[in-house]
């Protein structure tokens, strides 16, 4: 029986070493530092709302967001073993989410319950949450129509676009991490950004 | 620098997205640095941002907040949805009443309808329905009742007995 390559994964791409790199972790001489991924807990408070938040407006049905959360945090925790620290467990746990919504969105089942969802993001609802420490009446709901037109127009952007959008602006992701996580060259990656935030200053200016 | 002292064409200023991107040449880090015109636009964009940032953290903390799904429950790769459940329940539901009113009409087609014109010969063939089954129980229970009432006689076996030990008309004619 050929053993498990973690390199071929499709779910966890970005922090094993190519098929031909010698690993650097030293197997069994030295245990793995504990880390919050040990503590499934914490894991889910400090993790939880901010893939909830990416895997939401990446497939743009909340429902269907909170099972790829789930489904991410079960498979981070079952393949914490696996985690070299390459990058921030933040990075690690946004590649797996990104390699769940795609799995899901190739099959079927997702394009037929994409036309028929009955689960959307309320941009209203989104746009309530503004921070209320916000100077004055007026201010706070500039900032809200801010929030309800970028959440719409974010919408309306490509998959890739959006996704690679949320990465780099909401996540904080580098360049090169949002290329391994993607599996599209920097460059590639570069261009979508550039025609998102293109179709967001348009639609904003627009609007405006 | 005003905006129209800002000597950038269109494409130019797209460049400027480089700077968000954080991949900008030098000489647009320059510019962006000096052009007061070219910093409001990066930094207009930026705030709607930094609050749309804010507000769907927000939101998905409060989501989170409301979650009580035990992970080490949870089956993995199984997505179903609240709509879909919904969907599927709603699917179920309909077949059941399509295949209830498809079996109530295959019954009701395969029972002939018996009226006045029906052959006396497909009649006694025909199945009988509840109340004809009622009717023909009541019918049977009531000539059992009857048989039960009638005058206690004796048993034709009994009468037959009793008649030929009796002396014969005929025969005690003879005698005498």
């Amino acid at each position: 029986m050929a053993a498990f390559n973690p390199a071929s994964s499709r779910i966890f791409p970005s922090t094993f070493p190519a098929k031909d790199t010698p690993r650097t972790w030293p197997a069994e001489a030295e245990p793995r530092p504990a880390t919050e991924l040990d503590d499934i807990d914490a894991l889910v408070k400090n993790h939880r709302p901010r893939l909830l938040r990416f895997v939401t407006f990446s497939t743009g049905d909340p429902d269907l967001a909170e099972t790829i959360v789930q489904d991410c945090l079960l498979k981070a925790y079952n393949a914490r073993a696996s985690f070299r620290g390459d990058s921030s467990v933040n990075t690690w746990l946004t590649s797996i989410a990104v390699n769940l919504v795609r799995d899901h969105q190739r099959t079927q089942k997702f394009r037929f319950w994409k036309q028929a969802r009955a689960s959307a993001i309320d941009v209203t609802d989104v746009a309530s949450f503004i921070a209320s420490e916000e100077s004055g009446l007026e201010a706070r709901l500039i900032a809200r129509q801010k929030v309800a037109a970028l959440s719409q127009i974010i919408e309306t952007l490509s998959f890739n676009q959006r996704t690679i959008f949320l990465m780099k602006f909401s996540d904080e992701m580098e360049l090169s991490e949002i290329s391994a996580a993607m599996k599209m060259p920097v460059n590639t990656v570069k261009t979508h950004l550039h025609r998102a935030l293109k179709a967001i200053r348009n639609q904003l200016g627009g609007r405006s | 620098m005003t905006s129209a002292e800002c000597p950038l064409t269109p494409e130019e200023l797209e460049e400027l997205d480089e700077l968000m991107i954080g991949a900008a040449r030098p000489a647009v880090q320059t510019h962006g640095a000096g052009c007061a015109s070219c910093r409001d636009r990066i930094t207009s964009l930026s705030e709607s941002i930094e609050a749309y940032n804010v507000a769907s953290l927000a939101w998905a903390q409060a989501r989170s907040n409301t979650f009580t799904r035990d992970l080490s429950t949870h089956t993995p790769t199984r997505h179903i949805t609240a709509p879909m459940a919904r969907s599927m329940a709603t699917m179920l539901l309909l077949g059941a009443v399509a295949g209830l009113t498809a079996w109530t009409h295959l019954w009701n087609s395969a029972r002939p309808v018996l009226d006045a014109a029906t052959p006396p010969a497909i009649r006694a063939f025909a199945p009988e329905t509840r109340a004809q089954q009622i009717a023909r129980d009541n019918a049977m229970l009531e000539a059992i009742d009857a048989e039960l009432t009638e005058p206690e006689s004796a048993p034709p076996a009994l009468v037959h007995a009793a008649s030929s030990t009796a002396p014969h008309p005929a025969s005690a004619q003879d005698r005498d």
